[in-house]
């Protein structure tokens, strides 16, 4: 995803200004959000059939780091800002796991679904663009990692590991932090010629934020350069969302790691639309 | 779908000649991947309730033709209406909301069952929910697929899946169905009762434009045949037209052994003669008798048939082998 792209970022940026939302379609008309809700339904009746197996990797996974890690290691850490160890990840990994979900979604399902199954083809016959049918892929993203924050809500808050009114919040915050990894998943998706692609945004990318975002010790303990690379990417923005409303500290802040987020996706559905054209319509 | 008088032929060509009633209309239509130019200037129309065929080897520039009338590929070169409106960005999804195409690898949704298959494809198509349902029970009907409408996409033969494939096309009731090689990869069984459907479509008027490398297929199906190779319209009319015009109206197929002799013999009562390495053929024009021949042709192991489109295809395509 990041060869090649200055053009690309600065024409992406360019259209940023004229139509801030990223809802100009690239054919006649804009963006149809019905058409996107539409090809989301698609993949909700789709998901149906393994929503069980689904929610178990989704949720099983975090979980069972965060019990591993949070009271295992937890004893030997201590508190961290007057917070016990466990809060303090729990309150991270419901972002890195809605991560996960949202990137899984857009990358290995998106693909599938573009590739082997050839769902992108048989819409695109219809007069659902493609620029609505990756609408639909991200929000059906979106949708699922509201659920799976959701479910970890509920989780940690009978595990005793949230101690904010403001955890009720936690699902949209899921769903927000959905929105860039779903849409810069949409971009690697967009490039990949083969599976064996999508290895290096896990470990480049994907990997990089889990342990770099400040989920298992805050970022105020990296050194200036390396916490500066963090903000930069989207998950330490996604954390310290989570981070505040499961521990109970929202603040303005939360305003602006919000808009980071938002930024990021728009500006990277954008370049994924740009690239998936090039790739499919031809 | 309301069933539909079949129009009279006179009744074709009549709506063939007005403006409102040509459904695609090609002008000079070019498209090149690369240096390849794979579309090298096709002309053609599509009238109202016709069933067009695209008869062609593989790598003639079909799809690609297909796939530009679509709107699924951008076009090259050139002009198409469909609809009366121009291909393009400015009316794809105009052009898309009334047809409703069939592509040659099936495409189905493999994680819904026969019913939601159609009833999510009605959904694209701003189909009310109500209506899509009905339409479904009667698409599956018609297509005798009725039985499977809870089956899973994976437990379907090939025969089926074309067929849901096409009633998934017919779901909006679109005014032009594009099928591109309906019956590729099927066995015989499964393509007469796609051919059986296909006619049942053409009787209801439904127009209908199709590719295909059978020639069979073209025969039975279509009203109008356009023979494509390397991007070029080589030939085109009805079926019956095409054999008249470039094959005659019967051939005498001779048999090995046979010699030079007898080729000379023959030669000057057939229109044509053919000579390849597995038989003699003479073919005869209407002005042609057939009884001197069988004379010439006495104690020689030969068979005597009506022309047919295959003879119009190689005579035309110089009998090369292609992959």
């Amino acid at each position: 995803m990041i060869d090649g792209g200055t053009s690309d970022a600065g024409s992406a940026a360019r259209g940023l200004l004229r139509d801030p939302f990223g809802l100009g379609g690239t054919t006649d008309e804009r963006m149809h959000l019905a058409s996107v809700v539409r090809v989301m339904r698609r993949n909700f009746l789709s998901w149906k059939r393994f929503y069980r197996a689904s929610l178990v990797s989704a949720l099983g996974d975090p979980l069972l780091f965060l019990f591993g890690i949070g009271w295992g290691l937890g004893r030997f850490v201590g508190d961290i800002d007057g917070v016990p160890y466990a809060q303090f990840v729990a309150s991270g990994i419901v972002a890195s796991s809605v991560m996960n979900v949202a990137t899984f979604e857009t990358t290995f399902s998106t693909f599938a679904r573009m590739r082997e199954q050839r769902t992108y083809e048989a819409i695109r016959a219809t007069p659902v663009s493609l620029t609505e049918i990756m609408g639909g892929d991200v929000l059906w993203a979106c949708c699922k990692c509201l659920l799976t924050a959701t479910v970890m809500t509920l989780v940690l808050w009978i595990a005793g590991l949230l101690r904010s009114p403001w955890s009720i919040a936690l699902p949209f915050a899921g769903f927000l932090v959905g929105v860039p990894f779903g849409a810069v998943g949409m971009c690697v998706t967009s490039r990949a010629q083969s599976w064996d692609y999508f290895t290096y945004y896990f470990t480049f990318g994907v990997s990089l934020m889990f342990y770099f975002s400040g989920i298992f010790f805050p970022l105020s303990s990296m050194p200036g350069g390396l916490q500066a690379v963090a903000w930069s990417l989207p998950l330490a923005h996604g954390v310290a969302i989570t981070r505040a409303l499961a521990l109970g500290t929202p603040g303005p802040m939360v305003l602006l790691h919000a808009g980071v987020l938002a930024l990021y996706g728009v500006v990277a559905f954008r370049l994924a639309v740009r690239w998936m054209h090039r790739r499919l319509v031809v | 779908m309301p069933v539909e008088p079949q129009p009279s032929a006179a009744a074709r060509t009549a709506a063939a000649a007005s403006p409102d009633e040509v459904v695609v209309a090609a002008r000079g239509v070019t498209k090149r991947f690369g240096s390849r130019e794979v579309v090298c200037g096709i002309d053609f129309d599509v009238p109202r309730r016709a069933c067009v065929g695209f008869l062609g080897p593989n790598g003639a520039g079909k799809t690609t033709t297909i796939r530009m009338i679509t709107c699924q590929s951008p076009l090259g070169g050139g002009e198409i209406r469909v609809f009366g409106l121009p291909v393009g960005p400015r009316s794809e999804r105009a052009i898309k909301r009334r047809l409703g195409i069939v592509p040659q690898d099936e495409n189905l949704d493999p994680d819904l069952s026969v019913l939601v298959n159609l009833l999510v494809y009605a959904s694209y198509f701003d189909v009310p929910r109500a209506i899509a349902v009905r339409r479904a029970d009667e698409l599956l009907q018609l297509f005798a697929l009725a039985d499977r409408r809870d089956a899973r996409i994976d437990t379907l033969s090939g025969g089926m899946k074309r067929r849901l494939s096409i009633a998934r096309a017919l779901i909006h009731e679109p005014e032009l169905v594009v099928l591109d090689e309906p019956t590729t990869g099927l066995d015989p069984q499964a393509r007469h009762l796609v051919w059986e459907k296909l006619r049942e479509l053409r009787r209801r008027g439904t127009t209908m434009l199709l590719t295909t490398h059978y020639m069979e297929e073209a025969a039975q199906l279509c009203d109008l045949i356009l023979i494509v190779d390397a991007g070029r319209v080589i030939a085109e009319g009805t079926p019956r037209e095409l054999v008249r015009r470039y094959a005659g109206r019967e051939v005498f197929e001779v048999f090995p052994p046979f010699d030079a002799a007898l080729r000379d013999r023959c030669a000057p009562l057939a229109s044509r003669v053919e000579q390849t390495a597995d038989a003699l053929r003479l073919y005869l024009d209407e002005d042609r008798a057939a009884e001197p021949l069988f004379a010439a042709l006495a104690g020689h192991e030969f068979l005597h048939r009506a022309a047919n489109l295959e003879d119009v295809f190689l005579h035309l395509t110089k009998r090369d082998l292609r992959d």
